[in-house]
Formats: structure tokens, C-alpha cells, sequence
């Protein structure tokens, strides 16, 4: 039984089809999930499109959200979402216990964050300066008190912090902080305990918590490199 | 620092970042690109499913077996494992009017509905009057016009390795949209006498049969739309840019032609704009334009009468008419006739647009959502593009 999800942050835009718009045109009859699961796992690839067009809107938003832009390479996220979709309906990892779009939003969440940490490694390796720490650079020094310059920094440290600690605490504070969805099915979503992911998003929260008062704390000298924190600590 | 928000705060603001809505065209290029990589997974999962279900019936004996044999030596499995590889789809097509026919080393596949899976060295062909679409791993998108014949890779497309992919062209005409690759992955059209090679771009490859070039030999005719091809042919390599033609000497004496404006049915499905710019309306009273002047104009309706404009022009008219008289299957029906008896017309483009409003009103969204993009494929910049993006991406 798909449980309800809990609303967060901002009041959520639904949207509505327009009269005399395309889409008033009769489509196919469409199916449930539960039709659409037994599709993909008979091999009918023409299930292909009902699936993209059932998830595709889940799965943008979440990559989004995770970059907090579409990248480059954003359609690679998107296809790689879908592929794992498809993977874990196959091999019943999919047990039915939330809504297929819950499932699509984390798979899209852990490939979004699996490609933040590989890009955050690699700059790393290849000695690039961290575009966060640039940013910080300049909020440590002052440069502008304007508001929203402040909410983007914000953003851009959140993000890092987020690449840096452990998967399942990072997953498990977006699921629940970002997308809003309640404990008891995020367990169902990572296939754990309630209170296992209860002390996940606790940790991960106060990890959280360390890491942007570490690199907040210094005023008067440039901010320390993120790699300084212990990765995946807690 | 910034601000001190709690880290709760700060995740659910991103929330608050509005998404940016995106073009109609990047919205159609990644639903072809990523449906076709979701219906490839189905189909992988399919058979790696099917394979499980047949090692539990084995049993024991077989594990057993498989033990000993992973003991003696770990080359059997190599094998084993390339051998599986080598069956899996490594593109899918779907037949836009018509039918495509499968078929690998000779025998005939049987036709499956929607989405098809394609293996590596699988053959392809589309019916007189028929047009197809093949999506590969890769991303590359190719459009199968009437009576066109293609091989897939043997190799199978994996889009990790860097790879020459090359598909073969034994007659027809397809029009192949590649996506930017990564460095030292190329993707090519092999025809009987060239090889259209490119790295990120989008042009048309035909084979003018034999019969038609005037010579025992058929020839080929390569036209780019945007981006930057090679043609390998007799021994010399030819590099042309956007908005050149190049013909294989055979049929012309001319290796390679200046920019000319695109012909209506000669438009590449492009999904960057062109450097030309818009694709220019075909009037309804011309003849259609061919880059490769008087000859090919008329070598590409043999025999056809004299008022073959007028007979374009009833059918386009009939079409309307049924369609305005509530008769949506005959309009199609009469649009489908024009397009097979004259697929170069200049009213060609009217056709597409007509047969999509038809197969729209008559509430076939599917077939409409396809036929609008092939639309969008053949004519970027036609004038009812808009219309047709609203099709496409609206089922």
C-alpha cells in the first residue's frame, strides 16, 4: 500500500491540463503501476514509454535538486535513472510498498548523489579548486551581503557537505528533508529498519551540522579545504 | 559564515530553487534517447531473466558442473560471458508509417509492436512508402526513409568503450542525427562504395540504386546539415561541412558541391538549428529543388506523368476534405497514398502536417505523437514545428 506523502517546504504546484491543449487528444487507456511493474517485467519494451512518461517529471526534479542545476551531462543522469528503474523492477527489488514514483525519486536521488561524489573525487585527483571553496572564499572575505548571494553560497556549501558524508545519510536527509517523505517509507525505500534510518538522518544531520559550522567558524582567515573534514564521518 | 540556518533549513530551501523549463526540442531529443536505453534495459532484463529462470530448472548438476569448470580454468567464462554480451539489444527501432522488417543473417525475426529490440548485426528494413526509426546505445538517432536497408554493428555499441561504431547502408536513404561524442568514439554509415564517418552531427546518407545512376554500379550521395563529415571513398577522404553534398564519382562527375539550400525531402533530422538557418517553405507550385539538379529530379520518378503536381495536389485536397468531413482514417489513408506515390513531393511537408492533425483528431495520440516527430525529424524548422512539438511530447 503506497503511503502517503508528507508535504514539505513550499506549497506544491499541481499541474493541470489545459483545455484545447494536445493532450486532450484520447490517449491510450494508461496503466497503473502496479500494470506498468508487470510490463517491464514480461520484457515489453514498449512499456519503455509509458514508464518515461509516468517518472520522467520525478526524475528531473530530483537530479535537479541534487545539482541544483541540469548538468552537461543530465540526459546521461536521466537514461542511468531510468536503467536502474527498469533493473531493480526486474530483479524484484521493487517489493510494491510505496508508489512507483517514490521509487523513482530515490533511485534518481542515489544516482544524482553517486555523480556529486564522483565529480567532487575527480576534481580532487586532478587538483581542480572545489567550486565551493572558491564560493567560500569569497563569503569568508565578505565580498557581498546581498541576500540571495548568501542563499546560493548556502546552497553550494549544503550540496558539498552532502557529497562528503556517508551515501546512506546523505540519501536518507534528502529524501526526508528535501522531498519530504516520512521514515517509515524511506525504510521501505532502502530497505531498513525505521529506526535505522531514524539514526541515519540524525547522524546525518549532525554531521551536517559540523561541517557547516567548520567551515563557517574561521571569519578571519580563508575557509579550510572540505577535504579537511573526515569523509563519511559521523 | 553566510547564514546560520540549521542544516534542515538549508536542505529543504533547496526546494525552493525553481526548475527551469526546457525547449520542446531538447524535451523530444532526450524522450527518444532515453525511452529507447529504457526499452533496451527492459529487453536485457528480459532475456537475463530468461537465462535465470532456465539455470534454476538445471539445478544442482549444472552448478556443480559450472563449479569445476570455473576450477580448471577462467576462459570458458570469458567466453561465455562475450557470447552473452554479443546477444543483447544494442538499439531499438520503431516503425513511424509502415512496417520494419528484422531480420539477422538472412532470416527473417518475427515483427514485435512498439519499441523493438535490436541485436548486434541485426538487419533492418523499411517498406516502399514506409519510414523507421532506430535509436542505438550511443544516442545516435537514425531515420529510415522508403525502402532503405540497414545493418547494425556487429560489435556490440557500448557507450563505456571508445569505440568505431558503423552501421551499414545496403540501399535507401537514412538521415542520422549523432550526438557529441567523447574523444575517439566515432560513428560512420558504410555504403557499398564509401563511408560517411562523423564525431557529433547530423547529415544524410543515400545509396542511389543502379538503375538510377545510369551505370552498372549503384552510388552514394552524402549531404550535411550541421557539424563536420568525412567521406572515405576509392582511396581518398573528402571533408565536407555543414550545408555541402558530396556524390560518389559514379553518378557525378562533381565530388563535392557548394551549400545549397535544403529540398523539402532532403532535410536531415537535426537537432541543433543550422547554420543556414530556417528550412525554407516549399511552394506549392515548384517543382521540388534537388541538389543534384535536372538528373536526379528526374531520376527519382521514372516514368511519371507530366500532371504529377496536379495528382499532389487532388490527394492533399482529398485528404483535407475527408478530414474536414470527419473521416479521419480516409484522410490518413489518402495522405499515406501521396507520400508512398510521391515521397519527394513538394507537398510533402503539407502531408506530414495533415496526417498528424488527422491522426490526432481521429484519437490516435500515439501514431500522432510519432508522426509529429517525424516531422520534427524531417522539417526542424517547418512551419507547424510548433504544433508538432506539442504532439510529440504530449503523449
Amino acid at each position: 500500500m503506497p503511503l502517503a506523502r508528507r508535504p514539505a517546504g513550499p506549497s506544491w504546484l499541481r499541474a493541470v491540463p489545459v483545455a484545447g491543449a494536445p493532450h486532450d487528444t484520447p490517449a491510450e487507456p494508461a496503466l497503473d503501476d502496479e500494470a506498468l511493474i508487470a510490463a517491464v517485467r514480461n520484457g515489453e519494451t514498449r512499456a519503455a514509454g509509458k514508464l518515461y512518461e509516468r517518472l520522467v517529471g520525478v526524475v528531473d526534479r530530483a537530479l535537479f535538486r541534487v545539482f541544483g542545476r541540469r548538468e552537461s551531462d543530465h540526459d546521461d543522469l536521466v537514461q542511468a535513472a531510468f536503467e536502474q528503474i527498469v533493473m531493480t523492477l526486474t530483479r524484484r527489488r521493487f517489493a510494491g510498498a510505496c508508489s512507483l514514483s517514490s521509487w523513482a525519486c530515490h533511485i534518481a536521488t542515489h544516482v544524482g548523489l553517486n555523480a556529486l561524489r564522483a565529480r567532487r573525487r575527480e576534481r580532487r585527483v586532478l587538483g581542480l579548486a572545489e567550486d565551493t571553496n572558491a564560493l567560500l572564499a569569497v563569503a569568508a572575505r565578505g565580498a557581498s551581503t546581498d541576500e540571495k548571494a548568501d542563499t546560493q553560497r548556502d546552497m553550494v556549501r549544503i550540496r558539498a557537505h552532502l557529497a562528503s558524508i556517508s551515501p546512506e545519510k546523505a540519501e536518507t536527509v534528502l529524501l526526508h528533508d528535501l522531498f519530504g517523505y516520512e521514515l517509515a517509507e524511506i525504510a521501505l525505500l532502502m530497505g531498513a529498519s525505521v529506526s535505522a534510518v531514524q539514526s541515519r538522518l540524525v547522524r546525518g544531520r549532525k554531521e551536517l551540522q559540523a561541517r557547516l559550522a567548520h567551515d563557517g567558524a574561521p571569519k578571519s582567515s580563508p575557509p579550510p579545504p572540505l577535504s579537511a573534514v573526515p569523509e563519511g564521518s559521523s | 559564515m553566510t547564514t546560520e540556518r540549521s542544516p534542515q533549513d538549508l536542505v529543504r530551501a533547496l526546494a525552493d530553487e525553481s526548475v527551469p523549463l526546457e525547449d520542446p526540442a531538447t524535451l523530444d531529443r532526450r524522450r527518444r534517447r532515453v525511452v529507447a536505453a529504457t526499452a533496451m534495459a527492459i529487453a536485457r532484463a528480459s532475456r537475463e531473466s530468461g537465462r535465470r529462470r532456465r539455470w534454476a530448472r538445471v539445478g544442482v548438476p549444472l552448478a556443480a558442473a559450472a563449479a569445476i569448470i570455473a576450477i580448471v580454468g577462467g576462459v570458458w567464462k570469458i567466453r561465455a560471458t562475450k557470447q552473452v554480451a554479443a546477444g543483447d539489444p544494442i538499439a531499438v527501432g520503431e516503425a513511424l508509417i509502415g512496417d520494419l522488417h528484422r531480420s539477422h543473417q538472412g532470416v527473417p525475426l518475427p515483427a514485435v509492436a512498439g519499441h523493438v529490440p535490436l541485436g548486434a548485426g541485426d538487419e533492418v528494413t523499411t517498406e516502399p512508402g514506409g519510414r523507421g526509426e532506430i535509436v542505438l546505445a550511443d544516442g545516435v538517432d537514425i531515420t529510415l526513409e522508403s525502402e532503405t536497408k540497414v545493418r547494425l554493428p556487429d560489435p556490440p555499441v557500448d557507450p563505456a568503450a571508445k569505440t568505431h561504431v558503423a552501421i551499414g547502408l545496403a540501399s535507401g536513404t537514412v538521415a542520422v542525427r549523432v550526438p557529441p561524442m567523447e574523444a575517439g568514439h566515432t560513428f560512420s554509415v558504410r555504403t557499398p562504395d564509401a563511408e560517411v564517418t562523423v564525431h557529433g552531427t547530423s547529415f544524410r546518407v543515400e545509396v542511389v540504386p543502379a538503375a538510377k545512376t545510369g551505370v552498372s554500379a549503384p552510388a552514394t550521395r552524402v549531404r550535411v546539415t550541421t557539424g563536420v563529415v568525412s567521406v572515405s571513398a576509392a582511396g581518398r577522404e573528402t571533408v565536407l561541412t555543414a550545408g555541402m553534398e558530396w556524390v560518389s564519382p559514379v553518378e557525378a562527375t562533381t565530388d563535392v558541391r557548394a551549400p545549397v539550400p535544403p529540398a523539402p525531402t532532403m532535410t536531415t533530422a537535426s537537432a541543433a538549428p543550422t547554420a543556414a538557418g530556417s528550412t525554407p517553405r516549399p511552394s506549392l507550385h515548384d517543382e521540388p529543388r534537388s541538389p543534384s539538379g535536372p538528373r536526379s529530379a528526374s531520376a527519382q520518378d521514372p516514368g511519371a506523368p507530366v500532371s504529377r503536381l496536379g495528382e499532389e495536389n487532388r490527394l492533399l485536397a482529398a485528404a483535407i476534405a475527408a478530414s474536414k468531413a470527419g473521416d479521419h482514417a480516409g484522410a490518413v489513408s489518402t495522405l499515406d497514398e501521396l507520400l508512398r506515390r510521391f515521397p519527394r513531393s513538394a507537398l510533402a511537408q503539407e502531408a506530414h502536417v495533415e496526417r498528424f492533425r488527422a491522426l490526432a483528431k481521429g484519437g490516435d495520440a500515439a501514431a500522432a505523437s510519432r508522426e509529429a516527430r517525424l516531422y520534427l525529424a524531417l522539417y526542424p524548422d517547418g512551419f507547424a514545428r510548433e504544433e508538432a512539438r506539442g504532439l510529440a511530447v504530449g503523449w
